[in-house]
């Protein structure tokens, strides 16, 4: 009974920072309407980042947000405006191909820079958990991944609804005609939103770089939890996305601990599977 | 008057397809000019080219002494071009007053005060201020119509180009529709005005412009227009001798 309470704990706390993974890429899906498969190798890239500030300034991964997070927002905007939104006009594809190539030339690029060797982002909070009972233990790190995950969301529905740019951002998402007549320039709107979609990349990149090895092949695993998250959770709802993690999170870690370590991502990705079949459209489609 | 708006041998086309051609007219400040034609005459189209929704071809349009024809749409509204459409589309996920608000904010440029203030303002004077926290999806097709100005208001535009605001209504509806345009003709605000109900634009307008296969017909007051043979036959048909 414990393991089971234990493995509840533990999915919940990963499935807050699965839900972190996919909502920069559900936003996009929304806004921009592209599949951005480069969404996994960004959050890499993130990783890669804190590890080289933490190298030069000997900073823990942490503190090593406040350079991530504005990088990545400068990274996600210039890829945006410079080569995505002269594509946006040509069909479903060009978008699709460019974010391929971004996803080689990221993986290309950090492997010929960091080597394939195993990275992680260490911090002494990763061997602390706090007592529950005697067999259960919180993972002091899972908790902080969970929660900033949680956070990320939070913050940026807040921000969709409580200023002038988030509403502007919606409303293009709405209808990005009526909004230019409205005068967004909805260019530059789809570069913030890229811009903050990296942003939460970012964060989540750190906190993953911290959780877990990484490599610059890594991408591909998150870009796949990040679907399946963006689907349970529905395309573009923040709120679906969030509870989508946690249904994720949950269905791989409790499954895993019934059926065997094994069987952990093949359980994951039935209940995606149910989900596809069930309700297409996601749990909080738009 | 100071003339607002020049329109120069404007040619417009969907591909291989002309919609618009050697189409030129003038609007001065203030004015109502009201655009009719037979379905499939190009008002529509007229409309997108001006509010930069399409790019012509060829030709110009020259707004308040600069040349737009080349400028996208959201640069037209920060210049002063307001439009609404003929089947509303406001952003349906945001409440009315978010709605008014982009308008607000982004084509205007205001203070953040300024902005809340001109969006009450527009709510109250478009009869909407009461549905301010509606979701804009839920609202009737009147009350959409009325968004749909008070939007376009919002984003305080010199010049307003209105699309059939009183298609699909009932004429009870109509009526309120109407009121709201006398409002809007009563703040000084050239209008460019696409209406199916004639009699409507006749009594309504300083100057009427018929189209007729993308070009003008013919162009003037509202009573020289309606009593020409030109607008008889576009409308009626040419009776065979």
């Amino acid at each position: 009974m414990d393991a089971i309470l234990q493995s509840i704990i533990q999915g919940l706390l990963l499935g807050g920072l699965y839900a972190a993974v996919g909502v920069g890429m559900s936003m996009i899906f929304g806004i921009v309407q592209i599949t951005n498969l480069a969404h996994g190798d960004f959050l890499v890239l993130a990783s890669f980042v804190s590890l080289s500030v933490m190298g030069a300034m000997g900073w823990n991964p942490f503190l090593s947000l406040i350079i991530v997070i504005p990088v990545m927002f400068v990274i996600g905007y210039i890829v945006q405006v410079t080569m995505l939104n002269k594509v946006l006009s040509r069909g479903a594809e060009p978008p699709l191909l460019v974010t391929f190539g971004f996803s080689i030339i990221i993986q290309n690029l950090l492997l010929y820079f960091f080597t394939a060797n195993a990275q992680k982002l260490s911090t002494p909070l990763l061997l602390k958990s706090i007592a529950i009972s005697a067999n259960i233990r919180i993972p002091v790190m899972y908790l902080i991944a969970c929660l900033v995950g949680v956070a990320v969301i939070i913050i940026l529905g807040f921000y969709m609804r409580n200023t002038y740019q988030g509403k502007a951002i919606r409303a293009t998402s709405d209808d990005n005609e009526a909004a230019q007549l409205m005068g967004v320039n909805i260019k530059r709107t789809y570069g913030i939103a890229m811009g903050i979609s990296m942003m939460t990349a970012g964060v989540t990149g750190v906190m993953i770089g911290v959780l877990f090895n990484f490599y610059p092949s890594s991408g591909s695993t998150y870009l796949i939890i990040a679907f399946a998250v963006v689907v349970i959770g529905g395309i573009g709802s923040i709120n679906g996305t969030l509870v989508a993690g946690f249904i994720f999170g949950l269905a791989q870690v409790v499954g895993g601990q019934i059926l065997g370590a094994t069987y952990q991502q093949l359980i994951g990705y039935i209940v995606l599977l149910i989900m596809l079949i069930v309700r297409p459209q996601g749990l909080f489609s738009k | 008057m100071r003339k607002i708006l020049n329109v120069d041998n404007l040619h417009v086309a969907y591909g291989k397809f002309k919609v618009l051609h050697e189409l030129s007219f003038d609007v001065e400040e203030s004015q109502v000019l009201g655009v009719i034609g037979p379905n499939g005459a190009g008002k529509t189209t007229l409309m997108n080219a001006l509010s930069g929704l399409v790019i012509p071809y060829d030709g110009t349009v020259v707004f308040d002494g600069v040349n737009i024809t080349k400028k996208s749409p959201d640069e037209r509204c920060r210049h002063g071009i307001g439009r609404t459409y003929q089947v509303p589309r406001p952003f349906e996920g945001l409440t009315v007053f978010e709605n008014v608000l982009v308008g607000a904010a982004y084509g205007v440029g205001k203070s953040e005060r300024a902005v809340i203030a001109k969006a009450v303002e527009v709510l109250k004077s478009t009869s909407l201020y009461e549905k301010s926290d509606t979701v804009a999806g839920r609202l009737t097709l009147l009350d959409r119509k009325r968004l749909e100005i008070a939007r376009a208001l919002a984003t305080e535009p010199k010049l307003l180009l209105l699309d059939e605001v009183a298609a699909g209504l009932t004429d009870a509806e109509v009526h309120e529709v109407m009121e709201l345009v006398e409002y809007l003709k009563g703040t000084g605000i050239t209008i460019i005005w696409i209406e199916h109900v004639i009699k409507t634009m006749a009594e309504s307008t300083d100057k009427l412009l018929c189209l007729s296969t993308g070009t003008g017909l013919i162009y003037g007051d509202p009573d020289y227009v309606m009593a020409s043979k030109e607008v008889e036959e576009v409308y009626l048909g040419v009776e065979e001798e």
